[in-house]
């Protein structure tokens, strides 16, 4: 199945953010292998240029590294990959506040909702 | 190093139509391009003067520096957007046929793609379905080892499932040593394994950009910003 | 690549051709055979009022069968020359002009598969013939070698010389013939959006311009032979052919050339 990718955005910006949520989610374990360009962009039925494009920007992050005999290994760096979430979880939550409170709820009542919610 | 396929002011005229005009570009090797226009844009007419089935009415075309000739014939794989197959032939009579002629023809992988299509190697093209001669002929044209491979309207008139099929045997034989011209109408489809974009307006080239330059440049995909460029 | 473009154009030939002649083949002893018995005396038990049905069908056989015999070597022609406009210049011309071979290769091995089959053509009809007048007891095997002894008593085969002639006449006529249906495949697909129709005008015009320098030629022959000694009728066809041969070497030579010029420089698929 291809990638679900948008139409407004350059692919490989897209693609970058579909590895690193692979990541971050444990789907890719840390220090463990990830596929060729060439699987990879086949498997989400994009140009293996603009995959090569994604790896490239992935290995300046610092998330991926290649070992030219053995391949694309995920970095065992586990506070990077803390500190991404980190800040991914931070967009979520400036980004799910910002629309709750266009609802007009104050921040009291948001944290009763939340909690009411989670359990 | 002459580029891989360079038009130079191409022009060709059908009497007084002018199905194309003034064309000039380089591409270089590696890369997925998109040809696209809308029907009877003179897509079909560049894909065939590069393969010599049509001579320029001033301009030229040149192939790894040369004019399209045995030794281009050699480097470009040509899938023609109608049935160009031998009716009466066989899936094994056709492979036999391809690799006497094209001493780059990888036998084991047209076997293995068609033989992953459910086909018997001695049905023959008059018994197969529409959908499955093209795809047959998609396979025979990527199993040879080719600098260049102009692909017209591969997508065009078949099923999504087939869709997939098809641009992912695109992508499969794609390698860094050649590159891959795909003339369509169908832009959503293709447009993610684009590299660049040769887009023909009237027979003129109209744009030549990367996917990704046009999508930073004008926040919106190939395929919506052809929409409003061929705009009724 | 020359031999591989022959092989396959053998075998997308030679798969309906020789089924046709295969068909003729057999059909002409059946057909001998029924016409030797219907015209036999177990037949005249049946004829009533002077009327005799299977004598209706024996007519009509034999003339089915001089039918066929023609027809087989024209849809042996038909079918070539279909064979060639199909794989030049139709959709699988796609296939045929991307080949990595040169232009010249594909004329000639078409155009030498062609001249096969239709020698070939011409051979069976001959052997059907002799099949069938055999089997109707028109020959046999006794008959025959007192024919040619007579033959050699005439003196026939002084006459070797204007057989020969006559055969390369044939021979270079027919590879005139093939080059010409190139030639005109070559100039008439040309024709925007009706390339078959521009085939036929072309051909149509290159036989009416052959036939007017075969005219021309004939007439300078003549005028050659009047102020020559008289010779006998032997000679006279000998000079009569002379003319045709040449100008069929000639105009050969010149759809070649066509051909190849246009169907390389000027293809337009």
């Amino acid at each position: 199945m291809p990638w679900e990718l948008t139409s407004d955005r350059p692919i490989y910006i897209q693609l970058v953010e579909h590895i690193k949520f692979d990541i971050m989610s444990g789907r890719y374990k840390p220090g463990g292998k990830i596929e060729p360009v060439r699987e990879l962009a086949i498997k989400a039925s994009v140009n293996p240029n603009t995959m090569q494009k994604a790896m490239t920007v992935l290995e300046q992050s610092g998330l991926i590294y290649s070992n030219r005999t053995s391949g694309r290994f995920i970095t065992d760096d586990q506070e990077l990959i803390d500190s991404l979430k980190t800040s991914v979880a931070e967009a979520y939550c400036r980004d799910f506040i910002a629309k709750i409170r266009q609802l007009g709820y104050s921040n009291d009542e948001i944290k009763d909702n939340l909690n009411n919610y989670l359990e | 190093m002459a580029p891989l396929l360079e038009c130079r002011t191409l022009t060709k005229k059908y009497g007084n139509t002018l199905a194309l005009n003034n064309v000039s570009f380089t591409l270089e090797k590696g890369r997925i391009v998109g040809l696209l226009g809308p029907n009877a844009s003179g897509k079909t007419t560049l894909i065939k003067l590069i393969n010599g089935l049509l001579t320029p009415t001033s301009g030229e075309v040149l192939i790894n520096g040369m004019r399209p000739g045995i030794e281009s014939k050699l480097s470009v794989a040509y899938l023609p957007d109608t049935m160009f197959l031998n009716d009466w032939m066989n899936v094994k009579q056709l492979i036999n046929y391809y690799s006497d002629f094209y001493s780059n023809f990888d036998v084991d992988k047209a076997y293995d793609m068609l033989k992953r299509l459910n086909l018997d190697e001695k049905m023959r093209v008059k018994a197969m379905s529409k959908g499955t001669k093209e795809k047959v002929q998609l396979i025979l044209t990527m199993s040879r080892d080719a600098d260049l491979y102009c692909l017209d309207e591969p997508i065009g008139g078949v099923d999504p499932a087939s869709r997939d099929y098809i641009l992912s045997t695109i992508l499969n034989n794609y390698n860094e040593n050649g590159s891959i011209l795909i003339s369509t109408h169908l832009i959503s489809d293709v447009e993610q394994i684009l590299d660049d974009v040769l887009m023909i307006r009237f027979g003129c080239l109209y744009i030549h950009k990367t996917v990704d330059e046009i999508r930073e440049e004008k926040h919106m995909s190939v395929d919506e910003l052809f929409r409003e460029v061929f705009r009724c | 690549m020359l031999g591989k473009l022959f092989k396959h154009e053998f075998r997308t030939t030679g798969r309906y051709i020789v089924a046709l002649l295969a068909l003729l083949i057999v059909v002409t002893p059946l057909t001998a055979l029924y016409l030797r018995f219907s015209t036999s005396d177990v037949i005249d038990r049946f004829t009533v009022n002077n009327f005799n049905i299977f004598q209706i069908f024996s007519v009509i056989s034999a003339l089915v069968y001089v039918a066929a015999l023609v027809s087989v070597v024209t849809a042996t022609t038909i079918l070539l020359i279909y064979n060639i406009y199909k794989s030049m210049v139709t959709s699988q011309g796609y296939l045929t002009h991307t080949l990595p071979v040169p232009t010249s290769y594909i004329i000639i091995s078409k155009g030498v598969v062609m001249f096969v089959w239709k020698i070939l053509s011409v051979i069976v009809a001959f052997i059907s013939l002799m099949i069938f007048t055999y089997i109707l007891g028109v020959w046999n095997f006794d008959n025959i070698a007192a024919f040619i002894k007579e033959l050699r008593k005439l003196n026939f085969f002084a006459y070797m010389p204007s057989m020969i002639l006559m055969a390369a006449s044939l021979i270079f006529g027919t590879i005139q013939k093939i080059l010409m249906y190139f030639a005109s495949f070559a100039v008439g697909h040309r024709m925007n959006g009706h390339p078959f129709l521009g085939s036929v005008i072309a051909y149509i015009a290159g036989s009416f311009i052959l036939s007017i320098i075969l005219a021309i030629a004939n007439t300078i022959a003549n005028f050659a032979f009047l102020y020559a000694d008289s010779y006998g009728l032997a000679d006279t066809i000998d000079i009569m052919m002379i003319p045709a041969i040449i100008i069929s070497i000639a105009s050969s030579v010149v759809f070649y050339i066509i051909s190849v010029y246009m169907f390389k420089n000027k293809l337009n698929i």
